[in-house]
């Protein structure tokens, strides 16, 4: 145990003693934090330019107002003119350019007098596609509360007499029906979710996790340049896996306190014994992943080579930006995977622990092998 | 001819990684082919082409919701993007995990009373991913929003108008009244994109999102690669340097023979596989333009140079491998992040965006966009020589360190 240890601070100590080592696992909570605070700034999806062509305190005017306050996908920008509006669409600046006529409010209680809907607000795209055309059911949703309020009014009026009731009490009576929550909720699978922010800061946890697969590749570089200088000459080769999986183990935990320390930033933490249990299962699975292809590569050229494939196949197979579920079972290749899954999911978390385990059967059986032909 | 000697001994050095690194490069970018095509043909990236297929959980036969969504499915305007397929909880689950569905909604057996009494306290559930957070759940989110709105406040008419009937102490007709003017609701909600008037200029958005991906891709690619380089640079003798010198090779020579020749590496592995493409997709008729051979391979040899010049200072300077390959990580992906690889540069806030604009990455992503599909480049190609520079200088001078720090 205790040559056990020494090997580890040793090992720690060789690592640290190199200044750019501090640097670069400094660099990743600080950049996040960079992120996060760049982050804060207004940001959307899709960009609607907003004109409305009436003065201060009209519902025109309101609208707009209400959309800028709005937290949303959306990000919007309110021009003084519609030339100014048009021209930003012209040169790319905006996505689609909404123009709110000038006396919006009472254009929508003659529609819902007359019973029919005839379009009101005018909405300018360069090009029409998927993402313009859910701008406009967002556009609709907000404009249709007023229409139906109105159109009650109308009925009340039509259907009870015109003085029965007098404006006043319709709208009090409305707004102290109007449920302001949302009829949807999302469904968490087995446990209370932190997610980030803001779909600008929801890739950053993903992006980490497949950082730690790339320090369990510069471990396994590491480790074999060390076997190719001659530094575990006096180690059998039985005992060797182990070395490869401690060296593994030294830079991933290094690492893997950065990422969590990251995730703290980024307040992306849950539970804190799933969050860790979480993590230890992750590592374990990316140092059996590594030292999997190692012994099977064996030269770092050929690793060296894997690495950037590795990284581009995990960033688009692995939940991080987009959850390819049509690609199925593997993507279980990848230990980011399972990782971000089991998050919110125990049965990931066991998929996970199956997946560590095994492949370290697998590692052991490997090293039999290869212990026998040599 | 020293020089030149120097320069043909760092070539064989290349040469003999690249008979390793050829074939896998190759077999490895038909696999990044196929990873690219199931990105491109995914659900969220295709337009206009499928509806997004949703399953509905729960019971809602017979009844106002079971209506509603046969309505949704026929008149809606939605019925063009959505199609709500009836099914059970596990088959939902079982076809969500396959991607059959892009998500599933659950209708739990009490929202209906909960809807016609006004109590609204039980929510429909609703999966769009699983684990973290992604896109699609942000993008659900706002729909539920919009949704929400809708059913909320032709609700609230209703009980309004009902409300008012009661106090009047009219209710002889109010279950007529109620029928009639839900009645009208549902054609209002059904018309209701009627309310906004779309004018389409016809012009060119930009880039079109295949293109956008093809640039970003080929990029990541092309910086990613440099990572193979770690077996040419990383463990090397250190006394190398000061060696050559005594050869009469100083550290501008050594360095500028070694970019040449990893350069050289760089420029075939990410030229080949792209001139193959353009060759069997008939000059890459798959992003709705033609690309001239020429113009392909300028614009590779001009980002290529910029990646392999700056992946060769951080090999430079950084020698520690485990610290190395982490720089190279971070430097890539997130530099390629902020400047749109991944998501849109227009996504971003913009102060986030105008970073990753200036950055390698970002400098790159315009060189060859506007090189490839004629978009306004701006001062991209002076920053891109700008780097270039810098990074070949700053690769000479920690030579030169290195060099002098032997010597003491």
């Amino acid at each position: 145990m205790k040559r056990v240890l020494t090997w580890f601070v040793l090992t720690e100590k060789r690592l640290f003693k190199k200044i750019s080592y501090i640097v670069v696992l400094l660099m990743v909570p600080v950049l996040v934090w960079g992120l996060m605070r760049g982050a804060r700034q207004e940001a959307g999806m899709v960009t609607i330019g907003l004109y409305a062509d009436a003065g201060e305190g009209s519902f025109s005017e309101a609208m707009v107002r209400k959309l800028m306050e709005e937290k949303s996908i959306l990000k919007y920008e309110i021009f003084e003119t519609e030339e100014a509006g048009r021209r930003a669409l012209e040169e790319s600046r905006v996505d689609a350019l909404w123009i709110f006529p000038k006396d919006l409010e009472e254009e929508l209680r003659a529609l819902a007098k007359k019973g029919r809907i005839r379009p009101l607000v005018r909405v300018i795209e360069r090009e029409d596609d998927v993402a313009l055309i859910f701008t406009r059911e967002v556009l609709c949703s907000r404009i249709f509360p007023r229409f139906v309020y109105f159109a009650y009014v109308d009925y009340v009026k039509s259907h009870l007499g015109e003085e029965a009731v007098s404006e006043e009490e319709l709208q009090e009576i409305y707004d102290g029906i109007l449920w302001k929550g949302n009829l949807f909720s999302p469904e968490v699978t087995d446990q209370k979710k932190a997610d980030a922010d803001s779909y600008v800061l929801s890739p950053v946890r993903g992006l980490l996790s497949i950082w730690l697969v790339l320090a369990g590749f510069a471990a396994l570089l590491y480790y074999i340049m060390d076997v190719r200088k001659g530094v575990y000459d006096m180690i059998p080769q039985r005992k060797r896996l182990a070395y490869a999986f401690g060296m593994q183990g030294v830079v991933l935990l290094n690492c893997g306190i950065v990422f969590l320390g990251a995730c703290r930033i980024l307040g992306v933490l849950g539970n804190p014994v799933r969050e860790v249990v979480a993590l230890l299962l992750f590592l374990i699975a990316i140092s059996v992943f590594c030292t999997f292809l190692g012994m099977v590569l064996r030269r770092e050229d050929a690793i060296g080579v894997l690495i950037p494939f590795a990284v581009l196949f995990m960033v688009v197979l692995c939940p991080v930006f987009l959850d390819l579920r049509q690609i199925g079972a593997i993507r279980g290749i990848f230990p980011p995977y399972f990782y971000l899954k089991s998050i919110s999911s125990g049965e990931y978390l066991v998929n996970l622990a199956g997946y560590a385990v095994s492949g370290l059967l697998l590692c052991m059986l490997m090293n039999l092998r290869t212990q026998k032909n040599s | 001819m020293r020089y030149f000697k120097y320069f043909s001994a760092q070539l064989k050095r290349t040469l003999k990684l690249a008979v390793g690194v050829f074939p896998t490069a190759m077999l490895l970018f038909a696999c990044l082919g196929a990873a690219a095509w199931l990105f491109f043909s995914s659900a969220w990236f295709t337009e206009k082409q499928e509806k997004y297929k949703i399953g509905v959980v729960g019971k809602i036969d017979e009844t106002y919701l079971g209506f509603g969504i046969y309505a949704v499915q026929t008149l809606d305007s939605t019925r063009f993007m959505v199609d709500f397929i009836p099914m059970e909880e596990e088959e939902a689950r079982a076809a969500f995990r396959n991607g059959d569905v892009i998500a599933y909604v659950t209708v739990p057996d009490e929202f209906l009373d909960s809807i016609i009494y006004g109590r609204n306290d039980v929510p429909l559930g609703y999966v769009v991913s699983e684990g973290q957070k992604g896109l699609e759940g942000y993008l659900m989110e706002e729909l539920s929003v919009a949704v929400s709105n809708l059913v909320t406040s032709s609700q609230c008419s209703i009980y309004s108008m009902q409300e008012v009937a009661r106090r009047l102490g009219e209710t002889k007709d109010l279950r007529k009244w109620t029928d009639d003017f839900n009645l009208r609701l549902i054609g209002y909600v059904l018309g209701r994109t009627g309310l906004a008037e779309l004018e389409e200029l016809g012009l060119s958005k930009g880039l079109l999102v295949r293109q956008y991906y093809f640039c970003a891709i080929v990029l990541l690619f092309t910086f990613l690669f440099g990572i193979t380089g770690a077996a040419l640079f990383l463990g090397r003798n250190e006394g190398l340097g000061k060696w050559m010198k005594l050869r009469g090779i100083g550290p501008v020579m050594q360095v500028l023979c070694e970019f040449g020749c990893y350069y050289l590496l760089a420029f075939a592995c990410v030229a080949i596989p792209l001139t193959i493409l353009n060759l069997i997709t008939g000059q890459m008729s798959f992003l709705n333009c033609r690309i001239w051979m020429d113009d392909l391979l300028k614009v590779t040899a001009v980002v290529t140079l910029l990646s392999s010049s700056m992946q060769f200072a951080i090999y430079e300077t950084v020698k520690n491998p485990v610290a190395n390959l982490l720089l190279q990580f971070i430097g890539i992906l997130g530099m390629g992040y902020v400047s749109g690889y991944l998501y849109p540069a227009s996504f971003f806030p913009e102060g986030i965006a105008h970073f990753g604009s200036i950055l390698p990455t970002g400098v790159a992503f315009q060189r060859m966009s506007s090189s490839l599909f004629g978009v306004e480049e701006g001062r991209a190609s002076a920053l891109l020589l700008a780097y270039v520079g810098v990074f070949l200088v700053t690769s000479i001078l920690v030579r030169k360190w290195r060099i002098l720090k032997e010597d003491r």
